[in-house]
């Protein structure tokens, strides 16, 4: 039996008609057709799910969409304006940090959650907030070096 | 000379050009197979073995077939009656008359929905007869086994390779491989002293993020096309053909531009074939298959676990005289790649180092475990483990520098090695001098930590040879917008490959890389690769792609002399302008050549297309299938090139607790030229994910072939908390240029992951004086290690 959900997913008002127990991400994958946000494991570990809710971090992989019921959404494809890339995605192109890119949206998600809370992170703390996003590829090492230059980058827009 | 022609300005070789596919993967807009959607798109689950070796007696599918929204249900009689493999042709669609692994396919399901589909696989009873089963390399191994994996195997259809792969004395070896050189008894007797160890490794799985899938159609005609996650078009299509019994015209295989990592693991046909079978079963409907991560962790192909026996003498000096090595490979239940990774992995040590006097012998064997795939490194990361951590025992015995015993045994220039092969842009030293510097540069080594903490440093080398014969074909079409595109089926899996074909093509062309673009792979359009793996793609690839660039650029010259009243041969070209070469003055853009007299627009006045196509093969000399020696034929040629990689680490290691942290590392690679620096950083850069994963955490926890750790909280991934510094991590690109690759190119990313875990082996031991020979090197057996020594010292 379907229900009404009426949710904001990337500044655009839905409303959904959804199964009770549909999971936020095959809402977004398959219900709304926003593939951009990935499954890597489906039990919450690799973070490749990760969409904001409201500013907050989520896994969608374990995220009922019911609960979601009046909330607002950001997934991957709201993170750039338009045509334009929001620093985070172009400084992670700048700087390599993109390999074979299926963790990327997880990663570019919360690296932009953790920019908006703490605009200058240390090397420490980028490696603490994204210690949930698995990569198999990169090591790593350019996807800190991209979020850090992505930061200044944003601070030094702020002070402009 | 006109500007246009100005190349400083343009040259795009050695510039960190942004990759093609980036938009889309940051955008998160790209699509990957996981992503596609078909119209009235049915989903495949499929129904695995839970015995690891046993007879099927009955399956009942009755009511898994009567559930609303369930389209077809296959077991094994249902598919063609064939046997696919990568060489060695062992194994069905479903499982036939008897199950070999725990997650081997038995019934196969599509219906509307993946929760349908699901439920369905519940609903089947399959009814077995256990087996005896074997799991242990050395029992399976015997020649009177408890068990044989595979009744019938010497009629299996195979690739001849080396020297023959059945020997009835081993009933379930089902690939061997044998190098000889010299007397290694009498090397032995030279020698000052001799040294024997035996080095194993646990299983591992590939675990790319995007799992295993794809989507088949045969339809109404009878042709079957894919759209898969794979990394191998050809191979696929080939796996497809051999697997349904139709031949290659039948099929085509489409790979997105996005495809999320393979490492090896997405070159074989998955369920691709099945889903076909499906698809016709269910009236022609596209069937849609997403492995389980458990399925694409576990049961998608695994690492081959090695047992490596060495046993070497050495002068005083630090010169090996002989080596001798016996080497063990557990197969698990279906060839796969199995005998291939054996070759590549008989042959690496001899890239590495000098050996006089050299015996080798290799037995892949089947057992009942999942079947070993390739994996990044096709078992070097194993050989090299082993190789690498019995020159530190070599060097330590000895009481000689780990650097020095490693320069006087390596290869130079030009040599002949072991197997008879000619040596071309040979790196050693220049990598031992690179990362020495690299680790050094942060001081000295402070051993006491705090606590518990003790510090060492270790370093590693390694050899990765890239398969010949090899071929790549491409197509270059130059658009009347004066763009490239080029056509090619190197599956970009993650590595760039695209954005190098680019440079390529960009470089050739003088023109910026933002005018070139790859087409996506699809076998109607972009024609023969052999595969994206063995590091291949830069170099076979790359030079397919220059030479159809050359192509089209003749065809281009003879066009525009006929235009500019001209000779072809006194014409250039450069920046899509064609110009005489003694008069750069006198020119025309190629734009202007599409000047159509048809009404159909702007096309070329004879109509067809700019289109340059080439080949590129490498061969191999034939090979002594005795003593796995190249034939002196003036080429001496085993492989297409070889790279070669270096690291040194430093680590810490808690004798308490048994843990180990990397503190730093410096990873050089021989790239011969690098064409995008980005890029290759980025491959150096996998040392910290997929080698120290290997060294330090992961591994499948076996009992009686299942994996009880089959999921990503289990298996214990190692994350960015994990890795050092980014301060204290540098990678160091060594271009010695490669004679035949393209613009001196060469691929390097699978050595880049052998070091890692030899080079951490080697520095727990100079941290803590214990030796592991076991990968991974898990606390528990860091600490049982420390125990052994301390009972040893206590006697």
């Amino acid at each position: 039996m379907r229900k009404a959900l009426n949710i904001e997913i990337n500044g655009r008002k839905q409303a959904l008609e959804i199964e009770p127990n549909a999971l936020l991400l095959d809402v977004l994958r398959l219900g709304v057709g926003l593939t951009g946000t990935k499954e890597g494991c489906g039990e919450g570990v690799c973070g490749s799910c990760t969409v904001m809710v409201d500013g907050e971090l989520v896994r969608s992989c374990l995220t009922l969409a019911m609960q979601l019921e009046g909330k607002s959404v950001t997934t991957i494809e709201g993170i750039s304006n338009g045509s334009e890339l929001h620093p985070i995605q172009r400084r992670f192109l700048e700087h390599g940090a993109v390999q074979c890119g299926f963790c990327s949206p997880g990663l570019i998600v919360t690296a932009k959650a953790l920019l908006s809370s703490n605009p200058d992170p240390s090397e420490a703390e980028v490696r603490d907030a994204i210690r949930g996003n698995f990569c198999r590829c990169t090591g790593y090492v350019k996807i800190i070096e991209a979020i850090l230059a992505a930061a200044k980058e944003l601070r030094s827009a702020a002070h402009a | 000379m006109h500007n246009a022609h100005d190349s400083a300005e343009l040259a795009v070789l050695g510039k960190n050009v942004i990759r093609e596919e980036g938009h889309g993967k940051v955008t998160g807009l790209g699509k990957y197979a996981i992503d596609l959607e078909m119209p009235r798109m049915l989903w495949a689950k499929i129904k695995r073995s839970t015995r690891p070796h046993a007879k099927i007696i009955n399956i009942d599918i009755s009511r898994a077939q009567s559930l609303a929204g369930v389209h077809a249900v296959l077991v094994d009689k249902d598919c063609p009656q064939t046997l696919f493999g990568f060489g060695c042709y062992d194994e069905p669609l479903l499982a036939r008359g008897k199950v070999r692994y725990i997650g081997e396919p038995v019934v196969a399901v599509a219906a509307e929905s993946e929760a349908i589909a699901e439920l369905a696989c519940d609903l089947i009873e399959i009814d077995y007869e256990d087996l005896p089963a074997v799991f242990d390399v050395h029992e399976a191994f015997r020649t009177n086994p408890p068990v044989i994996v595979h009744e019938g195997q010497e009629h299996y259809r195979r690739v001849p390779i080396g020297p023959p792969q059945y020997n009835p004395k081993h009933p379930n070896a089902f690939g061997y491989y044998r190098i000889r050189t010299g007397d290694v008894d009498a090397g032995f007797k030279e020698a000052d002293f001799v040294l024997e160890g035996t080095y194993t490794n646990a299983m591992m799985g590939h675990a790319p993020m995007e799992r295993h899938n794809s989507v088949s159609l045969w339809d109404a005609d009878g042709n079957v096309t894919v759209w898969s996650s794979s990394q191998a078009a050809y191979p696929l299509l080939n796996q497809i053909s051999e697997a349904l019994d139709i031949p290659h015209s039948r099929i085509r295989v489409i790979i997105p531009k996005y495809v999320g990592g393979g490492f090896g693991g997405k070159i074989e046909m998955k369920a691709e074939g099945l889903c076909a079978v499906l698809s016709r079963a269910a009236g022609s409907r596209h069937v849609k298959i997403v492995y389980t991560r458990e399925e694409s962790l576990c049961w998608a192909g695994v690492q081959h676990p090695f047992e490596m026996k060495i046993k070497s003498g050495v002068r005083k000096d630090g010169t090996i005289v002989s080596c001798e090595m016996f080497v063990l490979v557990n197969g698990g239940a279906y060839a796969q790649h199995g005998f291939l990774v054996t070759r590549q992995a008989s042959y690496g040590p001899l890239g590495s180092y000098r050996f006089p006097n050299f015996k080798l012998d290799n037995y892949v064997v089947y057992t009942n475990q999942p079947p070993g795939v390739a994996y990044r490194g096709f078992g070097n990361t194993q050989i090299h483990f082993a190789l690498e951590s019995h020159i530190d025992e070599l060097a330590a015995a000895l009481g000689m520098d780990t650097y020095e015993i490693r320069r006087k045994n390596v290869l130079v220039e030009g040599e002949i090695n072991a197997a008879g092969e000619v040596q071309h842009s040979v790196a050693g030293n220049e990598l031992l001098d690179e990362i020495k510097q690299g680790l050094e540069q942060h001081g000295e080594l402070v051993r006491e930590g705090e606590g518990p903490w003790r510090r060492g440093r270790g370093i590693a080398f390694a050899n990765k040879d890239s398969v010949a014969p090899s071929a790549s074909s491409a197509i270059v079409k130059v658009h009347n917008d004066e763009t490239v595109e080029i056509r090619h089926s190197a599956g970009n899996i993650g590595q760039g490959s695209s954005t190098t074909l680019i440079q390529i093509a960009a470089e050739f062309f003088k023109v910026k890389p933002d005018r070139v673009k790859t087409a996506e792979v699809d076998t109607w359009v972009t024609p023969y690769d052999q595969l994206t793996g063995s590091s291949r793609i830069t170099f076979a690839a790359g030079n397919a792609v220059l030479m159809a660039c050359e192509d089209v650029k003749g065809q281009i010259l003879k066009m525009a002399a006929e235009v500019m009243q001209a000779k072809p041969e006194e014409l250039d070209l450069a920046d899509m302008k064609v110009f005489v070469r003694d008069n750069p003055d006198r020119f025309m853009a190629v734009r202007e050549l599409f000047r159509t007299v048809f009404f159909t627009g702007s096309f070329l006045p004879t109509g067809g297309e700019l289109l340059g196509k080439a080949t590129f093969t490498v061969p191999s000399s034939k090979i002594d299938p005795e003593t796995g020696h190249a034939a002196d034929d003036g080429m001496r040629k085993i492989f297409s090139f070889c790279t070669r990689a270096a690291q040194a680490v430093e680590v810490a290691v808690n004798i308490e607790t048994g843990e180990v942290k990397l503190e730093k590392i410096a990873i050089a690679n021989d790239v011969g030229r690098a064409i995008n620096p980005m890029s290759c950083e980025g491959q150096m850069h996998a040392a910290l994910s997929m080698g120290l994963g290997q060294a330090l955490s992961e591994e499948f926890q076996l009992s009686e072939g299942s994996i009880r750790n089959a999921d990503f909280s289990s298996y214990r991934f190692l994350t960015a908390k994990d890795a050092p510094p980014n301060k204290f991590v540098t990678t160091h690109i060594v271009e010695i240029p490669q004679f035949d690759g393209p613009y001196q190119a060469k691929g390097f990313a699978e050595a880049t992951t052998s070091p890692t875990a030899p080079a951490i082996a080697n520095a727990i031991f100079d941290a803590i004086g214990v030796r592991v020979r076991h990968m991974p090197m898990t606390p528990e057996r860091i600490l049982a290690a420390l125990d052994e020594l301390k009972a040893t010292n206590k006697s």
